[in-house]
């Protein structure tokens, strides 16, 4: 994988630091200050207050900052991917190399994907943290976060960056300009997946006049990722779990697809 | 080394280029020539694989660039008339880059960098930012980068574009150096001084259509023509005079110039009617007489011989520089698509 001369190109832009070196440090001490200063005061919160139920809540607090950063940030790392490499004019030469459609794409994708990984990957230990003190305070399972809540969020938040990053691509690909690119992922991401899916599906309730089951029920919500987010940190019967798991299938599904189609649709020749 | 047989590109209400057809071969240094808009960066980009063609073949080097794109990026080197670069990369990740892209060896890439760095003349900023070399070290970067994967066939869209005097110089001796080293070239440009003293073929084009393609001095005479000659003479000028006057059967009207005594156009004399001598420029008893050459080519010595038999005392004899700007406003209309 790192055999891709994109895929190192775009982590080299990515990570470079071009400052002195005091100033790298400083930068880097700053991150470390801002996460530990974080881990502590939450870390105290629940040592003050021994509850199973405060690690629970930590918990939905650490995991839904990650989430929502996540759901923000997805969209709009990687819709600049390639208008800008037409608007600063690096996409010719770009394209006028050897290099396949695939490692184009992929390694765009990957380097791109990396602020995602990182967001989860800093939040992680704090969220373990939570999780095993929810368990070791006791209390009933209701509060407690199993091995399978942790699983399932961060899949869910895994399979969400991968959509929503692979659509922004998806979007730069199609469109011409980075601005319209943006656009389209945050509407689609906003737009259509948050409140489009419900607000269709509480029409059709209206419509059906719905008993109250229906709303969850509608296959719609199952791509809903505030439903989804529910569903991974709650309780969801099977038939709720049934429908997350259609949903993180279908968001993989769909990224995948997005995919191949960008690689299929790139064509021989750089324009018609 | 390059075929061209009828391209031709389409767009909705536009034809771009027309029915184009030319042949290269290899070491040629073709200089494509046209006003804005006449289709030469379209031509380019369709032997560039870049655009795909509405009709016609091009092949290169016995590759098809329609059936098999791939191969042709691999034998083709291209330089767009406007670039850019990347941010935050230094020249030497810059051309490390490209050199993967090409798919060269690992082992071989530090070499290959350190050769067209060396050929450029930008091994002294091998480890500086690519965004704070100047315009005319960013063109020699972007000519390296185009050379990285030793391409036979070079496409240069405008490579001397908004660079000073120097700089330009510096670009037409890389290219006749790259011409040395057996490259065939397509040069677009409009500065057409320059592109006389490095391109041995021209091409002019004009609203998608090829007007004229081929050597450049039989381009110019076929033009003119004629072919021009300026004869030193150091003493007896009407001597010299009449004996040209009397060569009618090789020698024909010449371009006026100042200073100049019109030789008389006998209606008596009607085979002379179409011939007229001018004199450059008269230094005592001698001058430079310009005349235009309608004989046979490479016997243009036997003007020489009979001056010289004659007994007149030639100091020069010899043709001048190919005005390329005469040709081209004599060719084209001025016309824009």
């Amino acid at each position: 994988m790192f055999g891709n001369p994109v895929l190192r190109k775009e982590l080299l832009l990515r990570m470079r630091f071009r400052q002195g070196k005091a100033a790298q440090i400083a930068a880097l001490l700053g991150i470390v200050f801002l996460v530990g200063i974080f881990h502590y005061y939450v870390l105290a919160w629940m040592l003050n207050d021994r509850n199973g139920f405060t690690g629970r809540g930590v918990w939905y607090i650490v995991i839904g900052l990650q989430y929502i950063l996540i759901c923000m940030i997805a969209p709009v790392v990687t819709a600049n991917a390639i208008t800008q490499e037409k608007e600063q004019q690096t996409w010719e030469m770009l394209v006028f190399t050897r290099l396949l459609p695939k490692q184009i794409i992929v390694g765009k994708l990957i380097a791109r994907l990396m602020p995602i990984a990182l967001i989860i990957l800093l939040g992680m230990p704090l969220a373990v943290i939570c999780a095993l003190y929810s368990r070791q305070i006791g209390g009933q399972s209701a509060e407690l976060v199993s091995l399978g809540h942790f699983f399932a969020v961060y899949f869910l938040m895994a399979a969400t960056g991968f959509f929503l990053a692979t659509f922004g691509l998806f979007a730069s690909w199609l469109l011409k300009r980075t601005l319209y690119a943006i656009m389209a992922s945050y509407t689609f991401a906003v737009g259509v997946l948050l409140l489009g899916t419900t607000l269709v599906t509480g029409m059709i309730s209206t419509l059906v006049g719905d008993n109250g089951n229906f709303f969850l029920k509608c296959p719609l919500m199952w791509f809903n990722p505030a439903v989804l987010m529910t569903w991974a940190v709650g309780t969801p019967n099977a038939s709720e779990q049934l429908s997350m798991f259609v949903g993180i299938a279908g968001y993989i599904g769909l990224s995948l697809l997005m995919i191949w189609r960008m690689i299929a649709g790139f064509r021989r020749f750089a324009y018609q | 080394m390059i075929e061209i047989k009828h391209l031709r590109k389409e767009y909705k209400e536009l034809v771009a280029v027309k029915d184009l057809c030319l042949e290269l071969d290899k070491g040629d240094i073709f200089g494509f020539i046209g006003p804005n808009g006449a289709g030469k960066t379209t031509t380019i980009k369709m032997i560039a694989t870049l655009l795909m063609p509405s009709a016609g073949t091009v092949i290169v080097d016995g590759i098809d660039v329609v059936r098999n794109p791939e191969q042709i990026r691999s034998i083709v080197g291209y330089m767009p008339d406007f670039f850019g670069v990347y941010d935050d990369i230094k020249v030497w990740e810059y051309l490390d880059f490209f050199a993967a892209a090409y798919r060269i060896p690992k082992g071989q890439r530090p070499q290959i960098i350190d050769d067209v760095l060396a050929l450029t003349d930008l091994t002294i900023k091998k480890d500086s930012y690519v965004e704070s070399l100047s315009r005319g070290m960013k063109q020699r970067l972007c000519l390296a980068k185009t050379l990285v994967h030793d391409p036979k066939v070079m496409l240069l869209d405008e490579p001397a574009s908004g660079l000073d005097p120097r700089a330009r110089i510096e670009i037409r001796e890389l290219l006749l150096e790259l011409q040395s080293m057996g490259k065939t070239i397509i040069v677009s440009s409009h500065i057409l001084p320059e592109m006389e003293e490095f391109c041995n073929k021209i091409g002019i084009i004009e609203r998608g259509e090829l007007i004229v393609a081929g050597d450049v001095n039989t381009i110019a005479r076929q033009v003119r023509g004629q072919h021009t000659i300026e004869i030193g003479v150091i003493e007896e000028m009407e001597r010299a005079e009449a004996i040209l006057l009397g060569m009618t059967d090789v020698l024909r009207e010449v371009k006026v110039t100042t200073g100049m005594r019109e030789a008389p156009n006998s209606p008596d004399e009607p085979h002379r009617r179409a011939m007229t001598l001018q004199r450059v420029e008269r230094s005592g008893r001698g001058g430079v007489i310009q005349i235009g050459y309608v004989g046979v080519i490479d016997e243009e010595y036997k003007v020489l011989a009979a001056l010289v038999q004659a007994g007149i005392k030639v100091r020069s004899f010899n043709a001048p520089e190919t005005d390329l700007e005469d040709v081209f406003l004599r060719v084209t209309k001025g016309q824009v698509a």
